[in-house]
Protein backbone atom coordinates (compact mmCIF):
# COMPACT_ATOMS: atom_id res chain seq x y z
CA UNK A 1 0.00 0.00 0.00
CA UNK A 2 1.34 3.27 -0.71
CA UNK A 3 0.98 5.74 2.26
CA UNK A 4 0.90 8.53 0.11
CA UNK A 5 -2.69 7.90 -0.75
CA UNK A 6 -3.99 8.60 2.91
CA UNK A 7 -2.59 12.41 2.27
CA UNK A 8 -5.84 14.12 3.69
CA UNK A 9 -6.12 18.04 2.81
CA UNK A 10 -6.57 17.59 6.67
CA UNK A 11 -3.03 16.48 7.40
CA UNK A 12 -1.68 20.15 6.83
CA UNK A 13 -4.09 21.57 9.60
CA UNK A 14 -2.88 18.92 11.77
CA UNK A 15 1.00 19.68 10.98
CA UNK A 16 0.91 22.93 12.84
CA UNK A 17 2.87 22.79 16.28
CA UNK A 18 1.56 26.09 17.86
CA UNK A 19 -1.19 27.89 16.55
CA UNK A 20 -2.69 31.07 18.48
CA UNK A 21 -5.90 32.63 17.02
CA UNK A 22 -8.28 34.99 18.23
CA UNK A 23 -12.50 34.13 16.87
CA UNK A 24 -15.38 35.36 16.73
CA UNK A 25 -18.30 34.25 18.24
CA UNK A 26 -22.20 35.08 17.27
CA UNK A 27 -23.80 38.46 18.16
CA UNK A 28 -26.13 38.79 21.08
CA UNK A 29 -28.53 41.77 20.61
CA UNK A 30 -30.10 42.51 24.20
CA UNK A 31 -31.68 46.19 25.56
CA UNK A 32 -30.39 47.81 22.32
CA UNK A 33 -26.75 46.13 22.62
CA UNK A 34 -25.36 44.20 20.26
CA UNK A 35 -22.52 42.01 21.96
CA UNK A 36 -19.73 39.95 20.09
CA UNK A 37 -17.43 37.84 21.82
CA UNK A 38 -13.91 37.31 21.45
CA UNK A 39 -11.94 34.76 22.36
CA UNK A 40 -8.17 33.49 22.39
CA UNK A 41 -6.98 30.07 21.84
CA UNK A 42 -3.33 28.31 22.06
CA UNK A 43 -2.95 25.07 20.57
CA UNK A 44 -0.05 22.80 20.69
CA UNK A 45 1.19 19.72 19.01
CA UNK A 46 4.07 17.46 19.59
CA UNK A 47 5.46 15.69 16.59
CA UNK A 48 5.45 12.50 16.41
CA UNK A 49 2.43 11.87 18.89
CA UNK A 50 -1.32 11.59 18.22
CA UNK A 51 -2.38 14.37 20.69
CA UNK A 52 -1.97 17.94 21.98
CA UNK A 53 -3.05 20.80 24.05
CA UNK A 54 -5.89 23.45 23.44
CA UNK A 55 -6.47 26.06 26.00
CA UNK A 56 -8.56 28.12 25.03
CA UNK A 57 -9.86 31.33 27.25
CA UNK A 58 -12.53 34.56 26.63
CA UNK A 59 -10.52 37.27 25.60
CA UNK A 60 -13.30 40.99 24.95
CA UNK A 61 -16.28 41.30 24.15
CA UNK A 62 -17.38 44.16 21.65
CA UNK A 63 -20.47 46.24 22.93
CA UNK A 64 -22.10 48.46 19.65
CA UNK A 65 -24.60 50.55 21.47
CA UNK A 66 -27.94 51.33 19.20
CA UNK A 67 -26.73 55.39 18.73
CA UNK A 68 -23.23 53.65 17.00
CA UNK A 69 -21.19 54.31 20.15
CA UNK A 70 -18.54 51.04 20.45
CA UNK A 71 -16.22 50.12 23.01
CA UNK A 72 -14.48 46.72 23.77
CA UNK A 73 -14.88 45.47 27.60
CA UNK A 74 -11.92 42.87 28.02
CA UNK A 75 -12.25 40.08 30.34
CA UNK A 76 -9.67 39.77 33.26
CA UNK A 77 -8.94 37.04 34.76
CA UNK A 78 -8.48 38.73 37.54
CA UNK A 79 -7.03 35.27 39.97
CA UNK A 80 -4.74 34.49 37.27
CA UNK A 81 -3.45 38.19 37.81
CA UNK A 82 -3.62 38.24 41.65
CA UNK A 83 -2.01 34.69 41.38
CA UNK A 84 0.75 35.51 39.02
CA UNK A 85 1.09 39.02 41.70
CA UNK A 86 2.28 36.43 44.17
CA UNK A 87 3.85 34.13 42.34
CA UNK A 88 5.98 37.55 40.87
CA UNK A 89 6.67 38.62 44.47
CA UNK A 90 8.06 35.30 46.00
CA UNK A 91 10.54 35.36 43.13
CA UNK A 92 11.63 38.92 43.55
CA UNK A 93 11.89 38.29 47.72
CA UNK A 94 13.73 35.53 46.45
CA UNK A 95 16.50 37.14 44.44
CA UNK A 96 16.48 40.39 47.10
CA UNK A 97 16.91 37.61 49.47
CA UNK A 98 19.91 35.91 47.79
CA UNK A 99 21.60 39.44 46.71
CA UNK A 100 21.67 40.19 50.52
CA UNK A 101 23.14 37.46 51.78
CA UNK A 102 25.87 37.44 49.07
CA UNK A 103 26.76 41.03 50.37
CA UNK A 104 26.93 39.71 53.78
CA UNK A 105 29.22 37.09 53.00
CA UNK A 106 31.31 39.29 50.90
CA UNK A 107 31.51 41.76 54.38
CA UNK A 108 32.58 38.75 56.97
CA UNK A 109 35.59 38.20 54.71
CA UNK B 1 3.62 7.43 -10.95
CA UNK B 2 1.06 5.75 -9.08
CA UNK B 3 -2.70 6.09 -10.27
CA UNK B 4 -4.18 5.19 -6.76
CA UNK B 5 -7.16 6.93 -5.93
CA UNK B 6 -6.98 9.02 -2.16
CA UNK B 7 -9.00 7.19 0.25
CA UNK B 8 -11.69 9.25 1.69
CA UNK B 9 -13.61 7.13 4.30
CA UNK B 10 -12.77 5.31 7.31
CA UNK B 11 -14.28 2.18 5.00
CA UNK B 12 -11.65 2.44 2.22
CA UNK B 13 -8.87 2.73 4.75
CA UNK B 14 -10.25 -0.36 6.66
CA UNK B 15 -10.23 -2.56 3.35
CA UNK B 16 -6.68 -1.36 2.89
CA UNK B 17 -5.21 -1.68 5.71
CA UNK B 18 -6.15 -1.98 9.24
CA UNK B 19 -3.62 -0.01 10.49
CA UNK B 20 -4.08 2.95 8.77
CA UNK B 21 -7.91 2.45 9.61
CA UNK B 22 -7.06 3.09 13.64
CA UNK B 23 -4.97 6.42 12.11
CA UNK B 24 -8.37 7.52 10.55
CA UNK B 25 -10.16 6.92 13.51
CA UNK B 26 -8.00 8.92 15.69
CA UNK B 27 -7.76 11.34 13.14
CA UNK B 28 -11.39 12.09 13.51
CA UNK B 29 -11.12 12.31 17.32
CA UNK B 30 -8.23 14.88 17.04
CA UNK B 31 -10.22 17.36 14.48
CA UNK B 32 -12.65 16.58 17.32
CA UNK B 33 -10.31 17.82 19.94
CA UNK B 34 -9.50 20.53 17.81
CA UNK B 35 -13.02 22.23 17.88
CA UNK B 36 -12.90 22.69 21.52
CA UNK B 37 -10.86 25.74 20.64
CA UNK B 38 -14.33 26.97 18.98
CA UNK B 39 -15.15 30.70 21.12
CA UNK B 40 -18.11 28.75 22.19
CA UNK B 41 -16.44 27.06 24.73
CA UNK B 42 -14.96 30.16 26.20
CA UNK B 43 -18.64 31.50 26.44
CA UNK B 44 -21.45 30.11 27.99
CA UNK B 45 -25.05 30.34 27.05
CA UNK B 46 -26.59 33.64 27.32
CA UNK B 47 -29.11 33.32 30.96
CA UNK B 48 -31.66 36.00 31.21
CA UNK B 49 -32.88 37.04 34.92
CA UNK B 50 -35.67 39.67 34.67
CA UNK B 51 -34.06 42.39 32.99
CA UNK B 52 -30.87 41.32 32.98
CA UNK B 53 -29.08 38.99 30.53
CA UNK B 54 -26.00 37.30 31.95
CA UNK B 55 -23.30 35.28 29.47
CA UNK B 56 -20.27 33.12 32.20
CA UNK B 57 -17.47 33.14 30.26
CA UNK B 58 -14.77 30.43 31.18
CA UNK B 59 -11.46 29.19 30.71
CA UNK B 60 -10.98 25.68 29.16
CA UNK B 61 -7.88 23.57 28.94
CA UNK B 62 -7.83 20.19 27.02
CA UNK B 63 -5.24 17.39 26.95
CA UNK B 64 -4.53 14.34 24.78
CA UNK B 65 -2.71 11.67 23.45
CA UNK B 66 -3.29 8.58 21.84
CA UNK B 67 -0.85 6.00 20.56
CA UNK B 68 -1.66 2.82 18.16
CA UNK B 69 0.28 -0.34 17.18
CA UNK B 70 0.12 -3.18 15.07
CA UNK B 71 1.98 -6.36 14.41
CA UNK B 72 2.05 -9.61 12.37
CA UNK B 73 4.15 -12.73 12.80
CA UNK B 74 4.31 -15.95 11.40
CA UNK B 75 5.66 -20.00 12.93
CA UNK B 76 5.60 -23.99 12.86
CA UNK B 77 1.78 -24.76 12.80
CA UNK B 78 0.70 -27.07 15.60
CA UNK B 79 -1.00 -29.14 13.34
CA UNK B 80 2.81 -29.66 12.20
CA UNK B 81 3.52 -31.24 8.42
CA UNK B 82 5.72 -28.20 8.20
CA UNK B 83 2.74 -26.45 7.54
CA UNK B 84 3.45 -22.05 8.68
CA UNK B 85 0.65 -20.45 10.84
CA UNK B 86 -0.06 -16.77 10.26
CA UNK B 87 -1.08 -14.05 12.86
CA UNK B 88 -1.65 -10.51 12.82
CA UNK B 89 -3.11 -7.71 15.97
CA UNK B 90 -3.32 -4.04 16.36
CA UNK B 91 -4.41 -1.87 19.51
CA UNK B 92 -4.50 1.36 20.48
CA UNK B 93 -5.28 3.04 23.45
CA UNK B 94 -5.06 6.92 24.65
CA UNK B 95 -6.12 9.13 27.23
CA UNK B 96 -7.03 12.95 28.02
CA UNK B 97 -8.39 15.52 30.28
CA UNK B 98 -10.48 18.84 30.06
CA UNK B 99 -9.84 21.41 32.87
CA UNK B 100 -12.70 24.61 33.14
CA UNK B 101 -12.64 26.98 35.11
CA UNK B 102 -15.24 29.90 35.26
CA UNK B 103 -13.29 33.69 34.54
CA UNK B 104 -15.93 36.07 34.66
CA UNK B 105 -19.56 36.97 33.70
CA UNK B 106 -20.61 39.76 31.24
CA UNK B 107 -23.82 41.25 32.46
CA UNK B 108 -26.20 43.36 29.92
CA UNK B 109 -29.08 45.12 31.50
CA UNK B 110 -30.42 48.41 30.48
CA UNK B 111 -28.84 50.34 32.35
CA UNK B 112 -25.25 49.14 30.06
CA UNK B 113 -22.75 46.19 29.66
CA UNK B 114 -19.98 45.40 32.48
CA UNK B 115 -17.95 42.10 33.17
CA UNK B 116 -18.06 41.65 36.65
CA UNK B 117 -14.64 38.77 37.59
CA UNK B 118 -15.33 35.37 39.07
CA UNK B 119 -12.64 35.91 42.10
CA UNK B 120 -11.60 31.88 43.20
CA UNK B 121 -10.17 32.75 46.77
CA UNK B 122 -8.97 29.28 47.17
CA UNK B 123 -6.67 29.13 44.46
CA UNK B 124 -5.69 32.66 45.34
CA UNK B 125 -5.36 31.39 49.07
CA UNK B 126 -2.92 28.72 47.80
CA UNK B 127 -0.73 30.84 46.04
CA UNK B 128 -0.79 33.20 49.07
CA UNK B 129 0.28 30.61 51.38
CA UNK B 130 3.26 29.11 48.80
CA UNK B 131 4.64 32.60 48.40
CA UNK B 132 4.42 33.33 52.21
CA UNK B 133 6.07 29.56 52.99
CA UNK B 134 8.64 30.43 50.59
CA UNK B 135 9.23 34.15 51.72
CA UNK B 136 9.73 32.09 55.71
CA UNK B 137 11.95 29.93 54.51
CA UNK B 138 14.28 32.19 52.76
CA UNK B 139 14.37 34.08 56.04
CA UNK B 140 15.24 30.89 58.10
CA UNK B 141 17.76 29.97 56.00
CA UNK B 142 19.17 33.64 55.60
CA UNK B 143 19.00 34.07 59.74
CA UNK B 144 20.39 30.59 60.52
CA UNK B 145 24.14 30.64 62.07
CA UNK B 146 26.66 28.80 59.99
Amino acid sequence: MNPNRLNHPRKNKMSTLIRSETRTGQSISTHGFKLTPFSRSLTLRIPGINGGLIWNRPASVLVQAEDGQEYVLPVIDFTRQVQWALYGLALGAGLLFLLFSIKNKSNRR
Amino acid sequence: MSNEKPIETAQEAIEVSPEYASMEIIQNTLDDFISVADVNSAYGPPIKEGDTLIIPTAEVLSVMGFGVGSGSGSGPSENGEGKQDYGEGGGGGGGGSVLSRPVAVIIASPDGVRVEPIVDVTKIALAALTTAGFMAGMLFKMRRPR
